[in-house]
């Protein structure tokens, strides 16, 4: 059998807050193999979005492990976790959390740059991406003179740029209205399916979530198929 | 394009505002270098004019002292003598000594140099700075005396004039006055007052009675090819070709005290001004802090996307370096044009001064007693103390490592601050925002 892409092991996570330790994961295990999406569902304050951060490498556990690809990223340093995003995560946020100061084109070749991509291979595929979420005409257009719906799509077509093996994807249409949201939702599922990418949803649309391949639900801090 | 140099140039044209910070250290560097690049290049050029007039009018290059006993006659042949050396370009034989110039009422205490007119005419150096206001500046014709400007004011002499030069002639028991007629040849200027203000030149042949009998200085000015190089071989020939009696000195003794004078002065003002310089170059680490803060969310997102946290410190720092660039570019800039055009800001400041002036005497005229009067006419700087036309010179390197310098202190300012954008965590910014 195949090594799993995504190994998620025992991950604890807690806080401290108010001088009492808030354990928000209480060993989470998920296993994904290949490519496929996972949409995990869960009230707000279930841990979804602790979760997708430290698959994201953009926290660390307090305990278990994150491997993906066979690299456990818990033991990554920060220029290696840089890298791990980088090369390896693409991220579309609730917020889009688009470069305010460059255009949407820019916002896409900048991940490239980051990854030391060839500069006229990232133009093009940054082109070819913003042609596949039907904003092709407005590349040169910086993030505020965007709609909120043609902002995500920029963030998801960013997400896409280095071609990387896993797309976390937190709350993505949780700040649109309803006919965005399903264009967004309709972009997200068969561009990462054509990209071979893995996609770990977390949102608490059941509806957004059903059209995931697997379900979990995160309540108490533990991760159970839905 | 690193991606350092594509978000740091970005930071300066930022969109979201945030290079008004970047902008205003840009102005602030360029306001403080522009008093230091002023001071270093004005100065500068007023040490050297005065200077190579110190040199070529007052000490000479070399100048070597001998026994008054000495005629006159032997006196120039040495000065011959010390001509034909190699590395000397002139030498003029000169008596001087004090005497009281005196025109009707008026007379000032001047240091008469009665100087070979031969060798006078021929010291190309003493030519370049000796401008004649009126009259001519030889010194061919018996008892003629040549007056400095301020002398000629001080006296009221004109070109024709007779004056009279009182020198004291010791006796048996007292020192009593010898008078000799002389007449204004010309009037010169050499452009720095407090060189000539003091100072009239006579032919050597009329020492023996314009001079004093006691007190009299008998010299050979002694002119090289090159005043800054060393002088000590050429120093040793004159004083082996002019034998034991003689004593020679070079301009660096002769003018020691007064040039370190004028160079302490020099540093201390640089320095100074460097100070204001440095303050505003340092002044980046605020203007980059303000940008890291401002940006918070963007280096989040930067991070978040896989940027590493050496990418962002550069790209900070490269912000903070480029405005500095352009201030330091900007303020040498409009330094050296200040400087080279100082001669002419001093008259236009002058003038609106006194217009200034003018104004507020005529609005307070009506309420003083029979009329503002005349007034008193303001001036910027006493030609009388520094040099008339301040001579600019351009000092290349001192000019580029102002600016090296500058740039070095704000690389160092901009560090901690740029470094701390790399230090964010970036689930925290993403979370905040």
């Amino acid at each position: 059998m195949s090594e799993p892409m995504l190994s998620v092991r025992a991950l604890v996570r807690s806080f401290a807050a108010g001088g009492e330790i808030l354990e928000v994961l209480r060993g989470v295990e998920l296993e994904v193999r290949g490519p496929a999406s996972v949409a995990v569902t869960g009230e707000s304050g279930s841990g979804k979005s602790t979760l997708l951060a430290l698959v994201g490498g953009l926290d660390r556990p307090t305990g278990g492990s994150v491997v993906v690809d066979g690299t456990d990223i818990t033991a990554l340093d920060e220029t290696e976790l840089s890298a791990y995003r980088s090369r390896h995560v693409g991220f579309v946020f609730q917020f889009h959390f688009l470069l305010a100061d460059f255009t949407a084109l820019e916002n896409l070749l900048i991940p490239g740059m980051l990854a030391s991509r060839d500069a006229a291979g990232t133009r093009e595929r940054a082109r070819g991406l913003l042609d596949d979420v039907g904003l092709a005409r407005r590349a040169g257009a910086y993030p505020g003179e965007l709609s909120g719906g043609e902002r995500q799509r920029v963030a998801v077509a960013r997400a896409l740029m280095n071609r990387p093996r896993l797309i976390l994807a937190d709350e993505p249409t949780g700040n649109l209205d309803e006919r965005n949201a399903r264009m967004v939702e309709d972009l997200l599922f068969p561009l990462v399916a054509r990209e071979g990418c893995t996609l770990l949803l977390a949102t608490h649309d059941r509806a957004l979530a059903a059209r995931a391949e697997r379900r979990y639900e995160l309540a108490g801090g533990v991760l159970a198929p839905a | 394009m690193s991606v350092s140099v594509f978000l740091g140039l970005r930071a300066l044209r930022g969109r979201s505002g945030t290079g008004r910070y970047l902008r205003g250290a840009v102005a602030g560097i360029a306001l403080g270098l522009v008093p230091l690049v002023v001071v270093m290049e004005v100065s500068t050029g007023m040490i050297d004019g005065i200077t190579a007039r110190l040199l070529e009018v007052g000490s000479s290059h070399l100048q070597a002292s001998l026994p008054a006993a000495l005629g006159a006659d032997d006196l120039v042949a040495a000065a011959r003598a010390v001509e034909r050396l190699a590395g000397v370009r002139s030498a003029t034989a000169e008596r001087q000594g004090t005497v009281l110039l005196a025109l009707g009422q008026r007379s000032a205490g001047v240091t008469l140099r009665c100087v070979d007119p031969a060798g006078f005419a021929r010291d190309a150096g003493l030519q370049r700075y000796l401008t004649a206001a009126e009259g001519s500046l030889d010194l061919d014709e018996p008892r003629t005396v040549l007056v400095s400007a301020a002398l000629a004011r001080t006296l009221g002499a004109r070109t024709g004039d007779s004056v009279l030069a009182v020198a004291g002639l010791a006796g048996d028991a007292a020192v009593l006055p010898r008078v000799t007629r002389l007449v204004v040849g010309g009037v010169y200027e050499t452009g720095y007052q407090e060189l000539d203000k003091a100072v009239a030149y006579a032919p050597l042949a009329d020492a023996d009675t314009a001079l004093p009998s006691r007190g009299v200085r008998t010299l050979l000015d002694v002119k090289v090819a090159d005043p800054f190089a060393d002088l000590a071989a050429v120093a040793s020939r004159v004083a082996e070709a002019l034998g034991p009696d003689a004593r020679v000195s070079s301009w660096r003794d002769l003018e020691r005290s007064r040039l370190a004078s004028f160079e302490t002065t020099r540093w201390l003002l640089v320095l100074i001004m460097g100070l204001v310089a440095a303050v505003a170059a340092a002044n980046v680490s605020s203007t980059v802090l303000m940008l890291v803060l401002e940006r918070r969310q963007e280096i989040g997102i930067l991070l978040g996307i896989g940027a590493r946290p050496a990418v962002l410190t550069r790209s900070f720092l490269l912000a903070g370096l480029a405005a500095a660039a352009a201030g330091t570019a900007l303020g040498i800039a409009a330094g050296l044009l200040l400087a080279v055009n100082i001669n002419g800001l001093i008259a236009v400041i002058d003038r609106l001064l006194n217009f200034a002036a003018g104004l507020a005497a005529l609005a307070r005229a009506p309420f003083i007693r029979g009329g503002a009067g005349a007034g008193v006419r303001l001036t910027l700087f006493q030609s009388a103390y520094y040099l008339q036309s301040i001579p600019v010179r351009i000092r290349a390197g001192e000019v580029i490592a102002a600016g090296s310098a500058t740039l070095l202190i704000a690389c160092l300012a901009a560090y901690l601050p740029a470094r701390r954008a790399g230090l964010l965590a970036p689930l925290e910014v993403l979370r905040r925002s």
